[in-house]
């Protein structure tokens, strides 16, 4: 009795039928011409698709180390995507994490007194300080912030991604999640310019210690 | 978690990407190693990034 073998269109088993020693599955003989087979359907396409794309499985070094390396990244292709979709919302006063590519780009200012915008900060976000050195230190990370703003207009000095430590060999006091640090930004933006709602982009969240 | 923030009606939460997107993300390629109709299909069970959009209601 022969298995009957489903591979994609074609039947297996009409494809490789069973060799004289009755082996069911074909034996070596069988496998030999199903490896053949696939090597002749891989040769038949490899020109039509990209090596790259073949070698997506292969391996296991990433193709590229770091970020923008090989052009731009597909989760900023997306975001770009989804802000250019509410850039009708990012106006007034806009909040960006780091630096202010995409409220410049997608708000840009319409008068000259209204393209006044605050760096808000700070430190530097990755330095973190020996401990060995200097035990009795608390290490504070904070993120640098944009905000946009009319003039004449004061804000606050928000901290985003606030971490603090401990002296050197006491584990960390308090860590907070970061998207519970994110959530506390935007609800303390929006408590403080009361109107409306605030646009924050580009975030990238970091984890504590890095 | 948003909405319990912000109450429902003034949230709205987009997925973008599939599993193809994600895992050349994974693996260093970028958006031109793919094609238009690739980046464009969206699955929301292997979303490679979440937009939300947040509005405080004037209640709040």
């Amino acid at each position: 009795m022969k298995r009957h073998v489903s591979f994609g269109q074609h039947s297996y088993s009409r494809a490789f039928p069973a060799d004289e020693s009755g082996d069911e599955c074909g034996g070596e003989k069988t496998r030999e011409q199903f490896g053949r087979r696939i090597r002749a359907i891989y040769h038949r396409f490899e020109k039509q698709v990209p090596v790259l794309r073949l070698r997506l499985g292969v391996g296991t070094a990433p193709f590229a180390d770091s970020w923008f390396e090989r052009g731009l990244p597909v989760h900023r292709y997306y975001l770009e995507e989804f802000l250019t979709l509410h850039a009708a919302d990012i106006r007034g006063h806009c909040l960006e994490f780091q630096e202010d590519t995409y409220t410049s780009r997608l708000d840009p200012p319409r008068h000259p007194a209204q393209g006044q915008r605050q760096r808000i900060a700070t430190r530097d976000v990755h330095r973190r300080p020996d401990k060995a050195k200097r035990p009795a230190q608390r290490h504070v990370r904070l993120h640098r912030l944009h905000l946009r703003s009319a003039p004449g207009l004061r804000f606050p000095v928000l901290h985003f991604g606030a971490a603090s430590t401990a002296p050197a060999g006491r584990r960390a006091a308090r860590r907070r999640a970061p998207h519970h640090d994110l959530l506390s930004t935007i609800r303390r933006v929006l408590a403080f310019h009361g109107r409306g709602a605030a646009a924050c982009v580009g975030a990238r969240i970091r984890p504590a210690g890095r | 978690m948003l909405a319990r923030e912000f109450g429902p009606q003034g949230v709205e939460v987009v997925s973008y990407g599939n599993s193809l997107t994600a895992a050349g993300e994974l693996r260093g390629l970028a958006a031109c190693d793919f094609t238009k109709a690739e980046l464009a299909f969206q699955d929301e069970r292997y979303g490679l990034l979440l937009g939300a959009r947040v509005v405080k209601s004037v209640s709040k």
